[in-house]
């Protein structure tokens, strides 16, 4: 009993001591309950906290095209549930904008063979262009993508605005990159289950 | 006989009871430990930062002067303002060696749940914070910032980049960002004076000018010069320091109780353990004395019982203050106003002294009824007890 006692109360410190350390480096969902409410007609959601290992990283990174940021040592995941049943998962990204800062909040649902997009929004920005970034007109066009869509802004996608595009392109460059972390987390651990089952 | 074996048996023979005791006073001694630490930290951070500004005194606007040298020390929107002619009596002063003229306001962005604090400064800001590493240059165009080390990691935005401000339709180039100095100037926006009174709508206007003597000795005759500008207050350092102390008191006293609380507590819990033992043990007691152990002896064992379970729960609520003082202090700042940033808890040996002791005492203390009720008992009435 006092061994157990013991151990609860370290493995409490130990909890919140980490805790602590984990929560720095990520961007954070700032309207969870209306973003459920409104995205799936859903009532709850969990946080899940995943470390990025050196080979998933190399793996990203390889089908990125591109570095993950030195503090991206860890994703954050909400998967949002209706009754028991998880219906969607949200992601959050900050990412440089062409003036500052853009937040994007990524909502997809999983089709078993992987993400796609049900809704982008923007949380939070400084740019010019905040409106025309923040239409349906621009949003609207990442409903429905995969993470082996292509995402070029003037290309495969339009531009918010035409004086907008570095910004539109931090915005595309975001939900591809979630897309990608998501289906390597979920995606290929749902194939390994699989081909474990086969065997 | 071996007093400590004996009484350790006694102790392990009910292990789930002496353990939740043990935990109480682990619990009590960890929060204890690491308020005291946190304590001496937090006044020592707070002093060090204010002595870190390099300012010796401030003259604020004419109203509640500590209220306007807090917001301008932590950040805030300033409502009240000096005129900008305020500077050139300032400076006539010949014992003054700098005076900074500033500007500060906010803008609050509700969907973010914070505010973005401008300030207004020029090149003199150099002179004053001479420690400041600012990569870039000082801005000399209107349209030019330098960023706190705190902004440009939020907004991800360093030298060579643009920040817009939608709420003024304003567009800067960032041409500086600091490196980090632990204090509040790392959450500041940094534009030109002029810029800044601009923004605002308040040309000529000043919420403070921050000064730094030639002696600081000479901070009683300058303050009595200052006093007589018109629309100005002036305020020092150290008269700051004691408001804010004051202020913070109230808090840290609550939380003290809340701590003693905890401490009485957990001495109720060696009491009644020790006591329930002493109950359980009365035959037993009745036999060690028929058989020649004296008064002294059935005290010292009882009261020994006691000291080791003290101890005992000292020491590991050591060990977990050690560990958990990070994930302490982060819930005492919660409560506390005006809280430093990063750690302040400091692994004082002197308080490591302290607490031990105390909780000697706390055991010395809890132990003596149970060891005098124990001495005490006559051994045919121990032996005829059930």
């Amino acid at each position: 009993m006092l061994r157990h006692s013991l151990r609860f109360v370290f493995s409490l410190f130990g909890l919140l001591f980490l805790t602590g350390i984990a929560l720095a480096s990520l961007c954070v969902w700032r309207s969870p309950d209306e973003d459920i409410a409104e995205i799936y007609k859903a009532d709850s959601y969990k946080t899940v906290f995943q470390d990025v290992t050196d080979v998933q990283r190399q793996r990203i990174e390889q089908q990125l095209g591109y570095s993950l940021d030195p503090d991206e040592t860890q994703f954050k995941f909400f998967p949002v549930y209706k009754g028991e049943n998880q219906i969607g998962t949200v992601m959050t990204h900050a990412g440089k904008g062409q003036f500052g800062v853009i937040e994007v909040v990524v909502a997809v649902i999983d089709t078993g063979s992987g993400a796609i997009v049900k809704r982008v929004s923007i949380q939070r920005d400084r740019e010019k262009a905040k409106a025309a970034l923040r239409s349906l007109k621009f949003l609207g066009q990442f409903k429905g993508m995969t993470a082996m869509d292509n995402f070029t802004i003037g290309e495969d996608l339009k531009p918010a605005r035409n004086d907008a595009v570095k910004s539109s392109q931090a915005v595309a460059n975001a939900v591809r990159k979630l897309l990608i972390v998501y289906d390597d987390f979920y995606g290929l651990k749902r194939a390994e289950i699989k081909e474990k089952e086969n065997k | 006989m071996n007093f400590a074996r004996f009484a350790l048996k006694n102790l392990f023979a009910h292990k789930v009871r002496t353990g939740l005791t043990l935990v109480s006073v682990v619990v009590a001694v960890a929060v204890l430990f690491t308020l005291l630490s946190f304590n001496q930290g937090y006044d020592k951070s707070l002093k060090t930062q204010l002595q870190g500004m390099g300012v010796h005194m401030m003259v604020v606007p004419v109203g509640c002067p500590y209220e306007a040298a807090s917001l301008i020390l932590k950040g805030g929107k300033i409502t009240s303002f000096l005129p900008a002619s305020v500077l050139n009596d300032v400076a006539a002063i010949p014992q003054i060696e700098i005076a900074v003229p500033t500007f500060m306001n906010g803008i609050v962005r509700p969907e973010e749940g914070r505010t973005d604090i401008y300030l207004g400064v020029d090149s003199t800001i150099l002179k004053l914070k001479n420690w400041w590493k600012l990569k870039g240059k000082f801005p000399e165009q209107p349209n030019e910032m330098f960023l706190g080390y705190d902004v440009s990691l939020i907004e991800q935005s360093h030298v060579g980049d643009q920040i817009y401000v939608p709420e003024k339709d304003a567009t800067f180039d960032v041409v500086g960002e600091l490196s980090p100095t632990g204090t509040e100037d790392d959450g500041f926006f940094y534009v030109p004076l002029a810029t800044a009174q601009k923004m605002f709508n308040q040309p000529d206007k000043l919420t403070s000018i921050l000064i730094r003597l030639k002696n600081p000795e000479d901070a009683p005759v300058v303050a009595v010069k200052l006093a007589n500008i018109k629309g100005a207050e002036v305020i020092t350092m150290g008269e700051l320091l004691g408001t804010m102390m004051n202020l913070m008191g109230s808090a840290k006293a609550l939380l003290l109780s809340i701590v003693l609380i905890v401490i009485v507590i957990s001495a109720l819990g060696v009491l009644n353990t020790v006591l329930m033992s002493v109950f359980e043990r009365t035959k037993e007691i009745g036999v060690m004395r028929a058989t020649g152990a004296g008064k002294l002896h059935i005290f010292c064992l009882i009261w020994l019982e006691t000291l080791i379970l003290s101890l005992i729960g000292g020491a590991g609520g050591l060990v977990v203050a050690i560990f958990g003082s990070r994930a302490i202090e982060g819930i005492i700042k919660r409560f506390l106003p005006m809280a430093p940033k990063g750690s302040v808890v400091t692994l004082d040996p002197h308080i490591f002294g302290l607490v031990l002791v105390f909780v000697l005492g706390i055991g010395v203390v809890a132990g003596f009824y149970p060891a005098i009720r124990a001495a005490q008992a006559k051994p045919i009435e121990a032996l005829r007890s059930e």
